[in-house]
């Protein structure tokens, strides 16, 4: 989506009325679920990095200390596990149109 | 027709690697390294805008249930963890963003933003009521407080998908109410600097804004990108230097001391600190914060040390100080600017 280069302040009452709203809500979900379907997808280790460094935002190094693992195992289950989401993202038709 | 492609396998598991050393902060060398990776092959920055959205996207479900668990549970996801029921998770997801969001966690998000050379002489024009804006706190939309220094202009573009503030020019302060779901993003320069639950402090003089983060993860990007655009994820403990280059944005990144980071923020209560400082330091950081400006009128001033704290805005707090307890007095000379002489 793009940004509109003329948009100004926005009136709260001028946003989406609840019916609106609640059907983003659906899609939202959807989509959330989708997200937490890939995380469960991946391999033990993998999942365990990707949840604590993204659901729980913990660095690298606090990732490690948590899984008595290294910090350079760390780094590399995070980018397999991104990759595997992506792969799932793809197998699943969960597409880069649903976000800005 | 190039000689040995490289396999689009090799080219995904380098961006995936790409985007994870660049999440926890990339070393100089790396830098480098990457910045020359990118220029190889354009289908590498494909390959990292790509893998970025992905890593960005799994960003959506940050502090989900966590609230509601004391210790950070790694196998909040394992598929066939007993007691939990999927259907139960999905009804609880919005829920616990929206909660996040009504908490309005305290985010402190601190801009400065100065001209650069280029344009000052035409924004001295345009600012030329140097004192008529006064320190001003404002409530925005969504929750979070803006606190303008005098002479500060925002514009505040607030869309249900992002929290867009552009810092016109001057020095703000930002305690963002945390939402997720809706990044809050501040332009300065050209220059874009997305929190999502973090404390960083920016600060934009002549050349490089300088971004320093003190908890959590910044993105910093070029405001003018397409969607391919590079970012740079800002970790705390982190300084980067950006500047706007053709094509992008140039981004050195070090790693800083918790007393460097302390110092950094202490810009954002405007009070100066100093401790046993040459007076030419402190006059500068002075000079930097107000459009009144100090002169040091006899040289030999400039190299006694002091240790003084002050508000950067108080101009005759500072002059009383220093004739008082130092020996000096002040002389106006014309509106804007005082000579600091001796006894």
């Amino acid at each position: 989506m793009e940004r509109s280069e003329g948009m100004t302040e926005i009136d709260p009452a001028a946003l989406p009325d609840d019916a609106e709203s609640t059907s983003e809500n659906l899609a939202r979900e959807e989509e959330l679920q989708a997200l937490m379907s890939a995380i469960e997808s991946l391999p033990e280790r993998c999942r365990q990095v990707v949840t604590l460094r993204k659901i729980y935002g913990l660095s690298q190094k606090e990732v490690a200390a948590q899984l008595c693992i290294s910090e350079h195992t760390v780094e590399a289950q995070a980018a397999i596990g991104l990759r595997k989401c992506i792969d799932f993202f793809r197998r699943h038709g969960y597409g880069r149109h649903f976000r800005a | 027709m190039n000689s040995t492609p490289e396999p689009s396998d090799e080219i995904q598991r380098a961006a995936s690697e790409w985007i994870v050393r660049l999440d926890r902060g990339l070393t100089g060398t790396e830098q480098d390294d990457y910045s020359q990776w990118l220029a190889r092959d354009p289908r590498h920055r494909e390959a990292i805008s790509y893998m970025r959205w992905g890593w960005e996207e799994l960003d959506r479900l940050a502090g989900l249930e966590a609230s509601q668990l004391s210790e950070p549970d790694p196998d909040l996801f394992a598929p066939k963890r007993a007691g939990r029921a999927r259907g139960k998770i999905v009804w609880l997801a919005p829920l616990a963003i929206a909660l996040a969001a009504a908490a309005a966690v305290a985010v402190g998000l601190y801009i400065k933003h100065a001209p650069s050379a280029a344009r000052q002489s035409v924004l001295a024009v345009k600012t030329a009521e140097p004192d008529t804006t006064a320190y001003e706190r404002r409530l925005l939309d969504d929750g979070s407080v803006a606190e303008l220094n005098r002479g500060t202009a925002i514009s505040v573009e607030f869309t249900p998908a992002e929290r867009h503030v552009k810092l016109v020019h001057g020095e703000a302060n930002f305690t963002v109410a945390k939402n997720p779901a809706r990044p809050f993003v501040v332009e300065a320069s050209g220059v874009s600097v997305q929190a999502v639950g973090t404390v960083f402090n920016v600060r934009a003089e002549n050349g490089p804004i300088e971004v320093l983060v003190s908890e959590g993860t910044v993105k910093v990007g070029s405001s003018s990108g397409g969607t391919a655009a590079e970012s740079y994820y800002i970790k705390a403990g982190q300084r980067a230097r950006v500047s706007v280059v053709s094509g992008g944005i140039h981004v050195e990144i070090a790693n800083v001391t918790p007393d460097k980071v302390d110092e950094g923020l202490a810009w954002r209560t405007r009070t100066l600190d100093f401790d046993d400082a040459p007076l030419s330091e402190i006059v500068a950081s002075f000079n930097a914060h107000n459009t009144t400006k100090l002169v040091i009128g006899d040289p030999a001033l400039k190299t006694i040390r002091l240790s003084v704290t002050f508000r950067s805005d108080n101009v005759e707090g500072f002059l009383r100080l220093m004739d008082s307890d130092f020996d000096m007095r002040a002389e106006r000379r014309g509106d804007h600017e005082i000579v600091l002489l001796k006894k």
